[in-house]
């Protein structure tokens, strides 16, 4: 079920009249959001249900097991079992046919032949988010940080709960589980905010991203028809279509959990200000580049070891998240491109992050600078996203940089969608304030709702287009 | 020394009463529903849309005055019959009132009931469709509907058989009276092109006498539409079948010109050569007028002006179905002889 769709619409007005009547009713209303979260991801395919409720039920007696045993050989036997049944189901569903491809082409590199025979599986929907988001909980455990929830279905709900469910934020139990188990409010707060999220996360997916995403597809799947800015052009569009799509889900799943009572973690802090590549961690998909970190940077040693231990863990870090968007060698070499910038930035800044002056404040002038090259380095890395083939990332790269007056009309197109977003991101940014909208007098604030709700109705993609983070 | 944490924006959260929530989304609500009733009374007023425009001229041209003949269909009636030689050839007033396809032939019952409630019977009424607008049924394009500039629920009134379905009864209701959801191309357009649709009357240009509308040739076109064409019969496994709303619109029309004394004569329009010579267009073509001949043996009102096959090059089409002004005429010319013998062989 998409969020931009009617199906949904009447689906969360169902649900959530429900939710209002069963407000004094804590585990009738995790029942119903249980019960809602399953049909909202059945609605898709009801036969991968039985994926997480497996993941829910293996996960579910790890955990309490893990609490039970206090010899450390069983407890890694029990984290061991959690671990490979999540990676084994995800490796399956997301990576077989790329292994045996792989191997089969290193193989025949190397004057070998191997057979193999690639599936047809069909990936399901979030997979890569909710067995994440459910590993954290078997490993909290075990690093003795959570203790276990001993109801199954409120686990069910904190695995499956449906505004996070297919795209993030990939919530920790931490957070998520005390919002599960203990009576919600919902505030003037929540509803205010939720109200602004939801909008502006519609805004941001079905104006900006689904209008630029017919500029950067044509431009992709045409590309030698285009040279120069025409080019740059496709890649930008695409730039603020990922954007505008993930951080769309993420506001729309944001602020329906708000109005739940529900407090989801931020995925976004406007990560095209970033000044460099760990800025930039910091501000893009916030809820895995931290599980990353957490639990898997870390445990590697993080910045322990010296300088070498550290680029190598940086290294392993960003391949192993860029393979987890997606079964492809691009994505591969997308994390490897991370990696390697964060790598190189760590060499030539040694913790000199932010240009300051004599002063100690910060040199705005050089701070600009640093944005803009780094949002350069951030489009060249969603080419080597977006391509399919290293012919298309060599021509991007080789074509792309050359001024062409042709493609003039293209830009201001696309500038066109572009240009709300940017006037309210600097706002936000100039204030630090991701809510800052929502201060304005409320006559302000209604029109501006009324603005996009309008721009909703006529100038949205008519058909629901499929948000990009689904497939990961 | 500042650091990139620093730097991060957040949500700031501070206290708020209940009419910094309420007063926004009464607003927000309050102004798209104003817009919404503006935009209703806008677009009856100034549509860019052609289809609507289409059906409004000419349900208004029809409803204006008394007619000998009229002439309903889809584009390949709207293209390949000119009303005005009826009129010169002395069979006195008539109008060509056909739309286009996606209206399938039900249209034609409306059009027709709407009609004899103002005004006297016609002498006859020819309908003229191309054979593949016979296999679409009322669900496949309802919004089309909902254009009619009829009474909402005009298709209860008038064929009391079609029962819409809730979905269907809603995007009917949806586009007529929610344009902001139904209508967006149209207020679109006027806000990006304000100098060509912002407040001009396309409605004048398409309010002519007559309801023939020329075409030039265009070849180009012709071939794609042969793929299109071909690719509509194989998604029908090759088999011609009228559909549900066909068959009622044939039950319904026999109905109309036995309760007012009229003939309603099936016009089998111009076809692009390749039917001739295609084998999976020939099969087609020929299932069709066999079903058609069922029809008319089974309806003592409605009749075949011919059963021939009329044939055009595709150097004189301007689509699959459009001919070119010249053939258009030739072949009106051809249906008025024919008219006459029949009325003269049953007088």
């Amino acid at each position: 079920m998409l969020f931009n769709s009617f199906t949904f619409l009447l689906f969360f007005l169902i649900t959530y009249s429900l939710y209002i009547v069963l407000r004094k009713h804590l585990k009738g209303q995790n029942i119903l959001l249980l019960v809602a979260s399953y049909v909202f991801y059945g609605y898709w395919d009801w036969r991968f249900l039985s994926l997480i409720i497996l993941s829910t039920i293996i996960d579910y007696f790890v955990g309490l097991n893990l609490d039970k045993s206090s010899i450390n050989k069983h407890r890694k036997i029990l984290l061991t079992i959690s671990v490979l049944a999540n990676l084994s189901i995800l490796s399956f569903f997301k990576y077989f046919n790329f292994f045996a491809e792989s191997f089969s082409e290193i193989l025949a590199l190397l004057g070998m032949s191997a057979s193999y025979s690639t599936l047809k599986i069909v990936l399901p929907v979030g997979i890569s988010f909710y067995t994440f988001q459910t590993m954290s909980y078997t490993i909290d455990i075990y690093r003795k940080k959570l203790k276990p929830i001993r109801d199954f279905s409120d686990f069910a709900l904190f695995v499956s709960f449906f505004p996070q469910l297919v795209a993030g934020p990939i919530e920790r139990a931490s957070n998520l589980l005390p919002q599960i188990i203990k009576p919600r409010t919902i505030t003037l707060q929540h509803i205010h905010s939720g109200i602004f999220l939801i909008l502006w996360g519609f805004f941001k997916k079905v104006i900006i991203a689904d209008n630029l995403a017919l500029v950067a597809n044509n431009i992709f799947n045409n590309y030698s028809d285009y040279t120069g800015l025409g080019l740059f052009v496709g890649v930008l569009a695409f730039t603020f279509q990922i954007y505008g799509d993930f951080s769309g889900y993420s506001d729309i799943a944001r602020g329906i959990s708000r109005l739940l009572g529900f407090e989801l973690m931020l995925n976004f802090r406007l990560p095209y200000f970033a000044v460099n590549p760990s800025d930039f961690w910091l501000r893009w998909h916030i809820s895995l580049s931290s599980w990353l970190r957490d639990y898997l940077y870390i445990p590697l040693g993080g910045s322990r070891g010296g300088s070498g231990n550290t680029y190598r863990n940086l290294m392993l870090t960003m391949l192993l998240g860029g393979l987890w968007h997606g079964a492809a060698w691009n994505f591969v070499i997308w994390g490897a491109y991370h990696g390697a910038i964060l790598v190189i930035y760590r060499l030539l800044e040694r913790g000199r992050e932010l240009p300051v002056k004599a002063d100690g404040s910060v040199d705005r002038a050089w701070l600009a600078i640093k944005i803009t090259f780094m949002f350069i380095l951030t489009m060249i890395g969603w080419i080597l996203f977006r391509a399919h083939s290293y012919e298309q990332i060599m021509y991007f790269m080789t074509n792309m940089f050359s001024f062409e007056v042709s493609a003039i009309p293209s830009l201001l197109k696309v500038g066109r969608f572009i240009l709300p977003l940017v006037i309210i991101q600097i706002l936000q940014h100039r204030t630090k304030d991701l809510l800052i909208i929502t201060k304005m007098k409320p006559v302000f604030l209604g029109l501006f709702y009324l603005v996009i709700l309008f721009s909703l109705c006529v100038f949205s993609i008519r058909e629901s287009v499929e948000f990009i983070y689904f497939q990961f | 020394m500042p650091s990139l944490t620093d730097r991060l924006p957040d949500e700031i959260f501070v206290p708020i009463k209940k009419r910094d929530v309420i007063l926004p989304v009464t607003i927000m609500m309050v102004g798209i529903i104003l817009i919404n009733i503006s935009l209703i009374m806008y677009l009856d007023r100034y549509p860019n849309e052609f289809g609507v425009i289409i059906l409004k001229t000419r349900l208004q041209k029809l409803l204006a005055d008394d007619y000998s003949w009229l002439i309903l269909g889809d584009s390949s009636g709207r293209h390949g019959l000119n009303d005005s030689l009826f009129v010169a050839e002395g069979m006195g007033s008539t109008y060509n009132a056909s739309t286009f396809g996606e209206m399938t032939p039900i249209y034609s019952v409306w059009f027709l009931n709407a009609y004899l409630e103002e005004h006297p019977a016609p002498e006859g009424v020819i309908i003229a469709h191309a054979n593949d607008v016979f296999l679409r049924d009322i669900n496949e394009k309802i919004s089309s509907f909902a254009w009619t500039p009829l009474p909402f629920g005009f298709w209860k009134n008038y064929t009391p058989e079609i029962k819409l379905d809730l979905g269907a009864t809603y995007r009917i209701f949806s586009a007529r009276y929610l344009p902001l959801l139904s209508r967006p191309r149209e207020t679109k357009m006027a806000i990006r092109y304000p100098d060509k649709y912002l407040f001009k009357k396309q409605l004048e240009y398409y309010n002519h006498e007559y309801g023939f509308m020329p075409r030039d040739a265009d070849m180009e076109r012709v071939d794609r539409d042969r793929i299109k064409q071909k690719n509509r019969i194989i998604e029908h496994n090759n088999n011609f079948s009228f559909s549900e709303t066909s068959l009622l619109t044939f039950s319904h029309l026999n109905e109309l010109g036995e309760k007012h004394n009229f003939t309603i004569y099936y016009c089998l329009v111009p076809v692009d050569e390749i039917v001739v010579t295609d084998k999976i267009f020939r099969g087609f073509y020929n299932q069709f007028v066999s079903q058609l001949k069922d029809v008319t043996d089974k309806y003592p009102n409605i009749k075949l002006i011919s059963d021939k096959m009329y044939p055009v090059a595709k150097e004189n089409l301007e689509s699959f179905r459009h001919v070119t002004e010249s053939v258009a005429n030739e072949f009106t010319l051809e249906q008025i002889e024919l008219l006459k013998e029949d009325i003269q062989s049953n007088n």
